[in-house]
């Protein structure tokens, strides 16, 4: 409990529901990769403690709670976009890979930079350049893609691997 | 002293990493990606006011990042608990605000600077055509990039929570999506011009109205007021007032801005007046395309020589700037005149590189002289009846038949084998007729062309307007 | 003591009795009142504010540095009431102050922030960069002035705050816990260093530690439960206690001592 509440569990579900509510009233698939990014990004500010000195000498085993962390967001992630009238699916997939890059930022730049990795896949996905290629455009693809359902796992599972094993890069 | 802390600010702050990434991020998504911006007689290193629509679209992409980084480094006050000791200092709040965010300002000026004078090395090289047309486009982005960097700033002092950029970027970028979702967005155009992003030229005609210039720069320098008002101001209602300069912006702005696209960005006199080479027929080009009237003057009279053989002939080789596809059949189509337009999908400019004489030649020659009547589809889209007859039409005047149709034309190739051959079977047929029919056949389709009557395929190959 | 220059109105005779003066001072801490009428008369030299937790030392601190309006009651810093909004700007000019709270901005080096501090204080642009110098040097952080805020221990950021606020050559030096985090040769230089601040300011320093009181201060100031206990020399407080108070020192049980007769009086 002590743990949600350090690691802004409120401010992330206050954002879940904002998505929620945001897919819904747009109901639109393309506010997908918007509102997963939404709910993720601000998630992500949880995954670094507010202070990485006190956690390091903490002995609870880190990587297995940062790998549940991840995960579980990845889960919240997609459960709201499920009220809304979007492919499960597609909300799903985003949800998950999102996650892994909040995950892999959080890592590469610290907990108040990790956003950074899932506003740039957003942004990517909107480039008039690269509307052609899939993979690279993963979150606005329909459901049953199979180049962004590869993207989207290769992203959870690198976030989750560099996440849960180094944990946090500069703070 | 003012001048040795932002020189600190400047080090120390976000400022130098945002005009790095600013940079970095608008050259490499503009010289690393093909898109819209690289095509058309518009393209953004064609011309001068080119450029700074194009450089205005990028700002679709980097402005929320601009304002979510913002956010971070107005945050920073809060975040290093530094309020206690700065309350205790005599320097009014407004100082220090002020050089943080003229620090962030200065380095996001020059970023845009910088990128412009890179792109304007290659359009100086490309045109001959320069107005001063470009710079309020310029400094207007120049004050929305600035303003939303103060904005942020005004954000993250107010709520200096990690979550506030990720929040401001993503809602922002929604925000900024939504609004140009599609064409027929239900946001109307005086809304859409709140955003500082520009379509982009699709020509090389278009100019931005000053009215947007006017409307745009109220709305930012009352964002840009607000946001540096939240960060100094202390009390609620000292906070909810600064929010007064951004309502102002808006209700100028709403007064000032246009609310038709036409309106906002119409055509650049200028750059459609013509120039004109008398030596011979008289070949002429637009402004904007100056520089390519020795260029095109060659192969226009070539052109001209072949097309002499039907009745009527025209006399003249004319530069039509893009009107926009929409308006290609309210065109005036004077029968003594070839119409040019190099900005067409069908052959010309699309693509930047095929300025060839032989290409121009062979251009200027489709539909027998004449421009096409429909919106033209773009290469790829499959047959298109019209395209195929003025393809053949070309074909016979260029050579007389002697070549496969397709030959020189990659982008008329794309079009699929059976494109191809039906246009050469249809050729051949043509050419088995008596040389006079043969003449008859194609000055009617230079008249299908003129009038945008008739079905320019059958009256090639039936003899008559009907299929 | 490195020779500055001496400007205008440091000359000029003061027009004041004390630096910092006090009547019926009343302080809102929050919602909770947490200075309850103090008078209060403090001039040069080093003063000692001593008081268990929770005592209202910093709400005072706080009001002292022009950070908190009283509530009610008289204060007058240099002679002048910190109110009139012109007037306090000049004041602050003539403060130093650290936080116990004490906030940095990480990415700055030593010499940065200070000098920025100094720019906040609005100290004249030739007398910048030497008075920076001086304060970096008077709390021995000359060595490290080139490094990052972020790269230093928890003493030697306590050393950059207390140079951010002598940089301005203060009349009035308010150290909110000063002594936290140094080690023991710091805190006899600290020591040294507040003696000699004390010849030509009134400094008052927060704390804890009963023996910095006792050794560095010319006067010790009592509170307790936002009421004046006591006011008077360290030897005055080492006097006050006896044999059967709670302490390892004279000065920690005059301490016990004055603080258990002021909760018995009220």
């Amino acid at each position: 409990m002590l743990y949600a509440r350090s690691r802004r569990l409120g401010v992330a579900m206050a954002a879940m529901a904002g998505s929620t509510v945001l897919l819904g009233v747009l109901g639109h698939a393309q506010a997908v990769p918007v509102g997963s990014t939404l709910s993720v990004t601000v998630a992500s500010t949880g995954l670094m403690g507010v202070n990485a000195v006190l956690d390091r000498t903490a002995s609870i085993r880190w990587p297995p709670r940062r790998a549940a962390h991840l995960i579980g967001m990845a889960v919240l992630a997609g459960l709201a976009g499920l009220p809304a009238a979007v492919p499960p699916g597609v909300v799903a997939r985003d949800a998950l890979g999102q996650a892994g890059l909040a995950g892999a930022g959080v890592t590469l730049f610290g907990g108040s930079f990790g956003w950074c990795l899932p506003f740039a896949a957003l942004v990517v996905t909107y480039l008039p350049g690269l509307a052609r290629i899939p993979v690279a455009t993963w979150l606005a693809q329909p459901a049953g893609s199979t180049p962004a359902l590869v993207a989207a796992l290769a992203f959870g599972v690198i976030g989750l691997l560099t996440y849960s094993a180094i944990g946090r890069g500069r703070v | 002293m003012t001048g040795r802390v932002l020189h600190i600010e400047l080090r120390r702050s976000i400022a130098s990493w945002l005009g790095a990434i600013f940079l970095v991020l608008t050259l490499g998504l503009c010289y690393g990606l093909t898109g819209p911006w690289g095509k058309g007689s518009g393209a953004w290193l064609a011309q001068w006011a080119s450029l700074a629509q194009w450089q205005r679209y990028f700002l679709d992409f980097t402005w929320p990042a601009v304002f979510a980084l913002g956010a971070w480094q107005g945050s920073r006050q809060r975040r290093s608990t530094m309020d206690e000791l700065l309350s205790a200092t005599p320097r009014p709040a407004w100082q220090r605000a002020a050089v943080l965010a003229g620090a962030a300002a200065i380095t996001l000026t020059l970023a845009s600077l910088v990128f412009f004078a890179i792109g304007a090395v290659q359009v100086a090289r490309s045109t001959g055509y320069f107005t001063l047309g470009w710079l309020p486009t310029l400094l207007v982005g120049i004050l929305a990039v600035a303003a939303g960097v103060v904005a942020g700033m005004g954000i993250g002092h107010l709520l200096p929570y990690l979550v506030t950029p990720p929040l401001v970027g993503v809602l922002g970028f929604g925000l900024m999506i939504a609004a140009q979702w599609t064409p027929s967005s239900p946001v109307p155009v005086r809304v859409q011009l709140f955003s500082p992003v520009l379509p982009g030229a699709a020509t090389a005609f278009v100019t931005v109205a000053g009215s947007v210039h006017i409307g745009q720069a109220l709305l930012f320098a009352g964002l840009a007021a607000s946001g540096f008002l939240v960060s100094v101001v202390r009390g609620v209602r000292a906070r909810i007032a600064s929010v007064l300069p951004l309502a102002l912006g808006v209700a100028l702005a709403l007064a000032v801005l246009p609310g038709r696209p036409a309106t906002a960005y119409p055509a650049d006199p200028g750059a459609v007046a013509l120039v004109c080479d008398d030596h011979g027929p008289r070949v002429c080009v637009t402004r904007a395309h100056q520089n390519l009237l020795a260029t095109l003057a060659g192969p226009g009279r070539q052109a001209l020589a072949r097309l002499a053989v039907l009745p009527g002939a025209p006399t003249t080789v004319i530069e039509i700037p893009d009107s926009g596809s929409q308006y290609v059949s309210l065109l005036p189509r004077p029968g003594d005149t070839v119409q040019v337009d190099l900005n067409d999908h069908e052959t010309r400019y699309w693509g930047f590189s095929r300025l060839d004489p032989a290409t121009l030649e062979w251009s200027m020659l489709l539909g027998a002289g004449t421009e096409p009547c429909a919106t033209v589809l773009p290469p790829g889209a499959g047959p298109d009846a019209d395209l195929l007859a003025r393809v053949i039409a070309a074909s016979w005047l260029f050579d007389g038949g002697a070549r496969p149709v397709l030959a020189d034309d990659p982008a008329l190739a794309s079009r699929g084998p059976g494109f191809a051959q039906e246009a050469d079977a249809a050729e051949v047929a043509l050419l088995s007729l008596p040389r006079p029919e043969q003449v008859r056949r194609v000055a009617a389709v230079r008249q299908a062309g003129l009038t945008c009557q008739g079905d320019p395929l059958a009256l090639l190959t039936r003899g008559s307007a009907f299929r | 003591m490195a020779a500055r220059v001496v400007g205008a109105g440091e000359t000029a005779p003061a027009k004041y009795a004390w630096e910092i003066q006090a009547r019926g001072l009343r302080l809102r801490a929050g919602r909770r009142t947490a200075v309850r009428g103090v008078d209060l008369t403090l001039g040069r030299g080093v003063h000692g504010l001593l008081g268990p937790n929770g005592a209202g030392k910093t709400t005072l601190i706080r009001a002292l540095a022009t950070v908190l309006r009283p509530a009610a009651g008289e204060l007058e810093l240099f002679g002048e009431r910190p109110r009139e909004r012109a007037g306090l700007r000049g004041l602050r000019r003539r403060i130093g102050y650290l936080p116990q709270n004490f906030g940095f901005y990480r990415r700055f080096t030593v010499r940065e922030f200070v000098e920025y501090m100094a720019w906040l204080k609005e100290m004249p642009k030739g007398e910048v960069p030497g008075a920076v110098q001086r304060a970096i040097d008077r709390v021995g952080l000359a060595d490290r002035a080139d490094e990052k805020l972020k790269a230093l221990s928890g003493g030697m950021v306590r050393r950059a705050g207390i140079a951010q606020a002598i940089v301005n050559d203060p009349g009035i030096l308010l150290l909110d816990e000063p002594t936290a985090g140094l080690d023991p040769a710091q805190r006899m230089r600290f020591r040294e260093l507040l003696r000699e601040l004390g010849s030509d300011t009134c400094v008052v320093v927060s704390t804890h530690l009963v023996e910095d009181v006792a050794t560095a201060c010319g006067a010790v100031v009592l509170i307790d439960e936002g009421r004046l206990a006591f006011q008077g020399s360290p030897a005055d407080l080492a006097a006050a206690g006896t044999e059967t108070d709670l302490g390892d020192s004279p000065s920690e049980r005059g301490y016990s001592a004055l603080l258990a007769r002021h909760r018995e009086a009220k």
